[in-house]
C-alpha cells in the first residue's frame, strides 16, 4: 500500500538536520592535512583525518561521511587503490570522493572517475574552490539525511495505521471512490473467506453487493459525511450471505478514498428476532390476560348486579311481613318481642338501602349510554337541593352556591355527584353547629373545571382520607345514617366523566371536597 | 265477582296481593300460575265465551324460567282475552322494563315498593284503575264511580 493514504497517523519530522556531518581528509603529508583542515574548519563540520589509505578504510568502517578528500599520491596504498576498497564496501559505496592531485593527466582522471570520483582538485589547492565544493556535498548529505528520516517516520506511521486496522473488530476495507479495494485487514479475510491478496484490486461490491453510491456516502451526517450502521447483506466467497452492518466514511488523500467498516450482524439480527418473538409472545399473553381480566371483571360485575337484585326480593319480604306482623299482632307481643320485631324491620330496611346504593354504584360505574350534552350546573345543583329538601329544612342548613358554568357532561352523573356531596355535608354536620355549605367553581390552568363543596362539619381524620371514596367504607358509627357508598358513587361518577376527586379537611372544622372535570371531554 | 289471573312465583307476594284486594273490598276469584310455563298454557287455553276468562291479569315481570313479555304477547294474540286488563308488577324501576312491558301489551306497570302500606296501596290502586276501565264494570255503577275517584289511569 502507498503511504499517501495514511494521513491521520503521521508524526512531525524536523525540517532540517541540526547534527554536524562528517568529512574525511586523507593525505600522507601531515602539513597538507593541517592545511586542508584550516580551509574546511569554517564549514563547521566534523573533520576526521587519516594519514594513510589503511587508516581511511578503518574510519570508513565506523563512520558515515558526507564526503571524503583523498590524496592520490600516497605510499603503500595510493588514493585510487584506497578509493577502490572504499567503494567495495557497502556502507561507503556511495560516499562522494574528491581526489587531490598535483598534476593533470587524462589517464589519472579516467581512472579516478572509473572509481567513482565525483571531482578532482588540483594542487595547489585554492581554498575558496575547495570550500564551496565541499559545502555542496555537505548540503547534499544533509538533504539525504532529512529524506531518510522522513521516510522512516512515514514507515512508522504506516505501521501504526496497520496495527490499528488489524486490531479493529470489524472488517476494514479501504477503497477508491469506485469501490476498488486498496487495502483490507485480516478480519476481512476471516469474515468473507477470501485470501487478502485476491481482494486487492477487486471491487468491494463482490463483498457487499448493495454497497452504496458515492453520492449517498457524501451526504452529510451530524458527525460529518458518511453512512452509519447501514444494514446490508454480506456475500462470502462461496456465495453464502450473512447480515452485515456497514459504516462508510470518506477521506481525501492523494485522491478520494472510502473506509468501509463491515460488521457481522448475524448475532445482532438473531437477538433482534428473539426480542421480536419475545415481545410478540408477551403482547399475546397480555392480550389473553386482559381478556381473562375483562371476563372475570364482567363476571364479577354481573354477580354484583345479580346479587343486589336477587337479594332485593327476600329483603322486601322481610320488611313487608315484619310490618304486617306489627300491624296484626302487636297487641299479643310483650315489650321484648316488640323490640325484636323492630330489629327485624330496621335491619331489613338497612339491607334494602344498602342494596339500593350498591345498584346505584354499579349503575354509575358502568359505562352506560347516557347522552353527553351541554349541562347547566346551576340547574343540576338546584335539582340536588330539591331532592335534599327534607334534610335541608330539618337541619336549617345554610347553602351558598356561586354561579356555576355550563359544561359538556352527563347530567345524571353530575346530579349524583352534587347530591351526594351536599347530602354528605349535611349528614356529617358537627353537633350544635348549623350546617354552613358553600359550592364554588373555578378554572384550572389546563382549562379544566374545578368544583368545591365546603362544609363546617366534623371533618375527616387524615388517616381516613384515602378510604372515604371506597365502597361500604363507613368511618362513623350508627349515629350517622348512611350506606357508606355515597362517596364511592361520587368517585365512580367523576371517573366516568374523565375527572378526579379529592378531599381537604381539618378534623372538627370541616371538609372541602374538590373535583376536577376536563375541559374537553372525550365522548 | 271479578276474575283475577295472578302470575307470581313468590308466595309472600301472593299473600300481599290478596290482602290488597281484600282491603279494597273487591270481590274476587283468584287463579294462580306460579311459572311462566303454566301461565303460557293457561292463557292459550281461554276461548271466547269461556266463563273463566279473567277480568284482570297481574303478571310478575321477573319470573324465572322465561320471558314475561311472552305471556303478554300471547294474551294479545288470543281474542278471548281482548277485554282482559293486564298489569305488570315488578320490583324494578327500570324505565326500559316499563317501556318493554307497555309495548308488549301491559296497560299498567306497577312497582313493588318495599314498604307494606305503599305496596298494598299500589296494588289496590292499579287493580281498581283496571277494573274501572274494563267493560265488565260498566253495569256496576257503584263500584266504578267509587273507583273513578282514585283511578285516572293515564296508562290506559
Amino acid at each position: 500500500m502507498s503511504a499517501v493514504i495514511t494521513p491521520n497517523f503521521s508524526e512531525p519530522v524536523a525540517e532540517f538536520v541540526d547534527e554536524r556531518t562528517k568529512l574525511l581528509l586523507v593525505d600522507d603529508d601531515r602539513d597538507n592535512l593541517l592545511a586542508l583542515q584550516a580551509v574546511l574548519d569554517p564549514l563547521g563540520q566534523e573533520l576526521m583525518l587519516a594519514t594513510s589509505g589503511v587508516e581511511a578504510l578503518r574510519l570508513c568502517l565506523e563512520h558515515d561521511f558526507a564526503a571524503m578528500l583523498l590524496d592520490v599520491r600516497m605510499p603503500e596504498m595510493d588514493g585510487f587503490e584506497t578509493a577502490e576498497l572504499i567503494r567495495a564496501r557497502k556502507r561507503s559505496s556511495h560516499t562522494p570522493i574528491l581526489f587531490l592531485t598535483g598534476y593533470r593527466s587524462d589517464e589519472q582522471l579516467f581512472r579516478g572517475y572509473d572509481l567513482g570520483a565525483v571531482d578532482f582538485l588540483f594542487k595547489p589547492i585554492v581554498p575558496e574552490i575547495l570550500q564551496s565544493k565541499v559545502a555542496a556535498f555537505v548540503e547534499l548529505s544533509r538533504k539525504e539525511q532529512l529524506l531518510r528520516r522522513k521516510t522512516e517516520a512515514l514507515e512508522r506511521t504506516e505501521q501504526k495505521f496497520r496495527a490499528v486496522l488489524e486490531a479493529a473488530p470489524d472488517a476494514m476495507v479501504i477503497t477508491d471512490e469506485n469501490g476498488v479495494i486498496q487495502l483490507a485487514n485480516s478480519r476481512t479475510d476471516s469474515l468473507f473467506w477470501y485470501e487478502r491478496e485476491r481482494l486487492l484490486g477487486t471491487n468491494i461490491e463482490s463483498l457487499i453487493p448493495e454497497w452504496p453510491s458515492i453520492a449517498a456516502v457524501e451526504k452529510t451526517l451530524p458527525n460529518g459525511p458518511g453512512i452509519s450502521e447501514l444494514r446490508v447483506a454480506g456475500s462470502r466467497r462461496n456465495r453464502s450471505s450473512f447480515p452485515a452492518q456497514i459504516t462508510i466514511s470518506p477521506f481525501e488523500a492523494d485522491g478520494r478514498f472510502l473506509t468501509t467498516a463491515i460488521r457481522d450482524a448475524t448475532e445482532q439480527v438473531q437477538a433482534e428476532e428473539r426480542i421480536l418473538r419475545v415481545n410478540a409472545e408477551l403482547e399475546k399473553r397480555v392480550a389473553e390476560r386482559t381478556i381473562d381480566l375483562m371476563r372475570s371483571n364482567d363476571a364479577l360485575r354481573q354477580f354484583a348486579w345479580a346479587a343486589s337484585h336477587d337479594l332485593q326480593e327476600p329483603t322486601r319480604m322481610v320488611v313487608a311481613y315484619s310490618q304486617w306482623l306489627r300491624r296484626t299482632a302487636l297487641e299479643k307481643l310483650d315489650n321484648k318481642e316488640r323490640e325484636m320485631l323492630t330489629f327485624v324491620e330496621e335491619n331489613g330496611r338497612r339491607l334494602q338501602s344498602l342494596l339500593e346504593a350498591l345498584r346505584e354504584y354499579i349503575y354509575i360505574s358502568e359505562s352506560g349510554d347516557e347522552p353527553w350534552a351541554e349541562v347547566d350546573c346551576n340547574a343540576v345543583v338546584q335539582a340536588a337541593l330539591d331532592n335534599l329538601e327534607g334534610a335541608i329544612s330539618e337541619t336549617q342548613a345554610d347553602i351558598q352556591c356561586d354561579p356555576l358554568p355550563n359544561i359538556r357532561s352527563i347530567e345524571i352523573l353530575l346530579l349524583q355527584l352534587f347530591q351526594n356531596l351536599i347530602g354528605n355535608a349535611i349528614k356529617y354536620r358537627a353537633a350544635g353547629r348549623t350546617p354552613d355549605i358553600a359550592i364554588t367553581s373555578s378554572r384550572g390552568d389546563d382549562g379544566s373545571y374545578l368544583f368545591a363543596v365546603r362544609d363546617n362539619g366534623i371533618g375527616i381524620e387524615p388517616k381516613h382520607r384515602e378510604y372515604v371514596f371506597s365502597v361500604f367504607k363507613r368511618l362513623h358509627g350508627r349515629n350517622y345514617a348512611g350506606t357508606g357508598i355515597g362517596l364511592a358513587i361520587c368517585k365512580a361518577a367523576v371517573e366516568r366523566l374523565g375527572g378526579r376527586i379529592w378531599v381537604e379537611s381539618v378534623p372538627g372544622q370541616g371538609s372541602t371536597f374538590h373535583f376536577a372535570l376536563p375541559q374537553d371531554n372525550i365522548q | 265477582m271479578y276474575k283475577i289471573l295472578l302470575i307470581e312465583d313468590n308466595p309472600g307476594d301472593v299473600l300481599l296481593i290478596e290482602e290488597a284486594l281484600r282491603e279494597a273490598s273487591i270481590p274476587y276469584e283468584l287463579t294462580l300460575c306460579e311459572t311462566i310455563e303454566a301461565a303460557l298454557r293457561k292463557v292459550s287455553e281461554f276461548t271466547n265465551d269461556d266463563p273463566s276468562v279473567p277480568d284482570v291479569l297481574l303478571l310478575d315481570y321477573n319470573l324465572p324460567g322465561g320471558d314475561a313479555r311472552e305471556v303478554l304477547r300471547l294474551c294479545r294474540a288470543n281474542a278471548a282475552l281482548s277485554d282482559t286488563r293486564k298489569a305488570v308488577i315488578s320490583s324494578s324501576l327500570s324505565p326500559r322494563d316499563k317501556d318493554d312491558a307497555l309495548r308488549s301489551g301491559a296497560e299498567c306497570f306497577v312497582y313493588k315498593p318495599a314498604d307494606l302500606d305503599l305496596f298494598l296501596d299500589e296494588i289496590r290502586t292499579a287493580v281498581v284503575k283496571l277494573l274501572a276501565h274494563s267493560h265488565v264494570c260498566d253495569g256496576e255503577g257503584a263500584i266504578s264511580s267509587k273507583f273513578e275517584e282514585t283511578a285516572a289511569c293515564t296508562d290506559l
